[in-house]
């Protein structure tokens, strides 16, 4: 079919400029990610001492990093500001801890984006060096935050000068592959939700919102100058379509998401009634806590006050939820003075700060005791309530 | 089974309250005038529910469902009345409007002129897409425990309490709670927030008896296809035909993160937003055709929204400026254009202003400061967030092609501003909206939420419909309201 016939059928016109488009736009993509362009995939990610997160021991930023004097006999842990990281594109990890020797092998930790923490199944037992990261089962998906395991008792101070993330090498059927298991990958509901729902995740290697832009772009692009160079009225419609189309294929793939995340719901919560759908939840642990806490408090509802080394965190705010209508409050990493006789006081663990001695049935803590009485024990935590004394 | 039926009267009535008293106001069948009635009826209906709760606890009587939905079935009962002395129960058929963006007018070469079976397929299909999305919400809404961060935290905690102790117990601060010797009232971190949207929540658990999440959930539920309906009525009446306006509603009620929303119901950002939207759709009409209920429906609803989320009362006041152009005869636009400026370099080499308010507390209005009793104290340092933001609303699976659609309707209407005040006024409540997200994010601490991902796209969704509903108003040219043939 010769090009005049093509433009005097303007549907055919613009079935060939979105076919070219798209060819254009696989091509675009094609050869940014093999030229290096600016990506996800070509920058490496680094941090400073001064960027982490110290947990279990003290440290000092100095112009050399973070010093760390000692390190106690249950370790400590390094974690990364949290930064969604495509795990696929990502290739090797490497280290620099001055001061850090052999026997104390290091290990990579990583929190995923459902909230669970992996590992590296190799130490690395060195105080610099480089570990690859593909060959770890475990590493897929969406990281949310990295952290370092460094084992303990060591007594002499380690300085951590820098830490990096590096992008793989990747071939270009390796891209693809990694391109489509990010467009076709479905994540479930998290905490996050409520706040982006961005899909496969939220750093994409190849965003489809670009890309449907791009192709889209090129596509009107070239209706318009082959409609322009035949002399013909340009008239919305065809842009209009175009453009609803994009829209439609993204809507499509968004509904192909929630169909998804609608199957796991029902698998998880149908034909339960509400207690087994609580159990069910992601928090089922805990509310089964606090069911079982909840025996223990009066009926009419009682004041109560949630103590935690994490007062603002997911598990106090549960438990302070599913106590309801129970009077209580979650903001505290110690028993306040202004409880009285009656109140009830729940400890969740763990919490170093804070101890029960048994023999002066009290609670004590650095600059404070509290007369209690315990009333129920269990993993997550103890229900004590205040004595008259 | 009676508490079922229970919760289908609670959330019932006040809806079909909502829907007569909105219908009455017209005394003509509008093409668009029920999908606008039932869409705007939902949220007028369950605020004036929750008004009279409230109205019921302050009068000292216990906290029953029973009295205010009794009151709205007897105001249903007048509304009806009205409606039918005004207009009777016409409804307009579907397909009687032509005109702007129908396929028809696409283009005359080539494009052949649409058979109306083409349509009215396109129609039913467009349908059959937004009932099964609302299916999957549904289903979600329903099966899933109460999920979302701060409707643990806050929204759902009020709603709680009042449910199971049957009472509005007051929430104070943590520290007077510490001090409160009687036990008797409770506290939150965020015990300031206004109590609206915990009452919409409790509102069809007192009809259930007891406090039920899956209950609880079920107007968020009903929120979106009633913004849909509002929205589309509002469409039509602005002269779109059904197809057009049904575009639109799909464009609205597909973003993926007014979905989320609704399926992981609780928060209060999708109430604002459909209040918030429906407001400025209102607006917009009474500012093309001077319809006075048009402007009723507008204050309403601008009036609900601090009593939604504490930023509602900024965003009701960025109405005003264009409410002013409207009440102004075009001649003194340069007036007032010149009279904001003036007071702007004013306030700037003055350094601003600093006032109190009685019972609010200390406005600071500077160049260096924001200060805002209830909303908090903002600084302005320039933060350069523009790649997470442009990352968030551009890139990103959180609104498909909102932002680029935006962008357009921009550019295109740009040139025409001031053709006509109701332009004029659309581009000032988009412009100050951008600006005002603009200021959030790039001069004051909130660029966090930017760079952390947490509440960019929530204060986005604020806008969203609006900012849809404005964007129809720059492709779709307004035409008359048509009354129906019938």
């Amino acid at each position: 079919m010769k090009l005049a016939q093509i433009e005097r059928l303007p549907w055919l016109l613009w079935l060939t400029t979105l076919a070219l488009g798209a060819a254009l736009t696989v091509l675009a993509v094609l050869l940014y990610y093999r030229m290096g362009g600016q990506s996800e995939a070509n920058i490496p990610l680094r941090w400073t001492g001064a960027d982490v997160q110290l947990i279990g021991g003290q440290g000092t930023v100095t112009p050399a990093g973070l010093e760390i004097s000692s390190i106690g006999s249950q370790g400590l842990v390094l974690w990364m500001p949290s930064r969604r990281i495509n795990a696929g594109v990502y290739g090797a990890f490497a280290w620099n801890l001055v001061g850090l020797d052999s026997r104390h092998p290091l290990r990579l930790i990583w929190r995923t984006v459902e909230g669970q923490v992996r590992q590296a199944t190799q130490a690395m037992a060195a105080s610099a060096g480089q570990m690859p990261l593909r060959t770890e089962p475990e590493w897929q998906g969406t990281v949310l935050t990295m952290g370092l395991f460094i084992p303990g008792p060591y007594p002499a101070p380690i300085t951590v000068s820098g830490l990096e993330l590096r992008p793989a090498r990747l071939t270009a059927g390796e891209w693809w592959n990694r391109l489509w298991e990010e467009w076709t990958t479905r994540e479930d509901w998290s905490q996050g939700s409520i706040n982006f729902a961005a899909g496969a995740t939220s750093r994409p290697l190849g965003s489809l919102t670009l890309l449907i832009v791009i192709w889209l772009s090129l596509s009107a692009g070239l209706y318009a100058i082959s409609r322009l160079s035949a002399v013909r009225p340009l008239t919305p419609g065809p842009f209009l379509v175009l453009f609803l189309l994009g829209w439609l294929l993204l809507d499509m793939r968004w509904q192909w998401e929630l169909v998804g995340r609608t199957e796991r719901t029902v698998a998880r919560f149908a034909d339960k009634d509400e207690t087994e759908r609580r159990l069910a939840d992601l928090d089922g642990d805990i509310y089964q806590f606090s069911r079982d806490i909840r025996q223990r408090l009066p009926e009419s509802p009682a004041r109560l006050f949630i103590i935690s080394n994490d007062p603002t965190g997911f598990q106090a705010g549960r438990v302070r939820y599913h106590l309801l209508p129970h009077n209580g409050y979650m903001g505290f990493t110690q028993p306040p003075d202004a409880t009285r006789a009656g109140d009830y006081v729940l400890l969740m663990a763990p919490l170093p700060g804070v101890r029960y001695d048994r023999q002066k049935q009290a609670l004590e803590w650095r600059d404070g005791r509290l007369p209690v009485e315990e009333r129920y024990a269990a993993a997550l935590g103890t229900l004590f309530q205040v004595r008259g004394d | 089974m009676m508490a079922g039926w229970q919760v289908a009267l609670a959330l019932g009535i006040p809806w079909l309250a909502g829907t007569l008293w909105v219908r009455a106001l017209w005394r003509k069948s509008l093409a668009g005038g029920w999908p606008l009635a039932w869409g705007y009826g939902y949220f007028l209906g369950l605020l004036a529910a929750i008004l009279l709760l409230r109205i019921q606890a302050m009068i000292g009587w216990p906290l029953d469902w029973a009295e205010p939905t009794l009151i709205l079935a007897f105001l249903g009962l007048v509304g009806g009345g009205l409606a039918w002395r005004r207009g009777g129960f016409t409804f307009h058929s579907l397909d009687k409007v032509r005109g702007g963006f129908t396929f028809h007018s696409l283009d005359k070469e080539g494009w052949r002129v649409a058979p109306g079976w083409f349509e009215r397929g396109l129609f039913i299909l467009l349908l059959i897409w937004l009932g099964w999305r609302l299916i999957l919400l549904a289903q979600e809404v329903w099966l899933r425990p109460l999920y979302p961060w701060d409707a643990w935290t806050t929204w759902g905690v009020r709603a709680r309490v009042w449910s199971e102790l049957r009472e509005l117990v007051p929430f104070v601060s943590p520290e007077q709670w510490l001090a409160d010797a009687s036990g008797s009232a409770y506290t939150l971190h965020a015990w300031q927030y206004p109590d609206a949207v915990s009452l919409l929540a409790l509102w069809p658990t007192l009809a259930f008896g007891g406090w039920n999440e899956s209950i609880a959930h079920l107007p968020w539920l009903g929120a979106a296809p009633a913004l849909g309906l509002g929205f589309y009525g509002q469409a039509r009446l602005w002269g779109a035909a059904p197809l057009t306006a049904l575009i639109f509603v799909w464009l609205l009620l597909s973003l993926p993160m007014l979905n989320t929303h609704v399926a992981l119901a609780g928060y209060a950002d999708l109430w604002l937003a459909a209040v918030f939207g429906l407001a400025v759709g209102a607006l917009l009409q009474w500012a093309r055709t001077g319809d006075r209920w048009q402007g009723v429906l507008a204050l309403l609803l601008a009036l609900a929204c601090p009593w939604l989320k504490r930023e509602g009362l900024i965003w009701a006041l960025l109405l005003i400026p264009a409410a002013t152009v409207v009440w102004t005869p075009r001649r003194y636009w340069p007036w007032l254009g010149g009279g904001v400026l003036l007071t702007l370099i004013l306030w700037w080499v003055s350094g601003g202003i600093v006032f109190t308010v009685a019972g609010w507390g200390e406005v600071w209005l500077t160049p260096e400061v924001m200060q805002l009793p209830g909303l908090g104290r903002f600084e302005w340092h320039y933060h350069a967030v523009g790649e997470p933001v442009a990352r968030n609303l551009l890139i990103l699976g959180n609104w498909h092609l909102l932002g680029y659609l935006l962008l357009i309707a921009l550019l295109w209407g740009l040139p025409k501003i001031f053709a006509e005040p109701w332009r004029l006024a659309g581009m000032l409540v988009t412009g100050s909206g951008l600006f005002m997200l603009f200021a959030l994010f790039f001069l004051t601490d909130a660029y966090l939420w930017a760079v952390q991902y947490t509440s960019i796209n929530r204060v986005f969704l604020h806008f969203a419909p609006a900012l849809l509903f404005w964007a129809l108003t720059v492709f779709q040219e307004g035409q008359k309201p048509v009354v129906s043939s019938t």
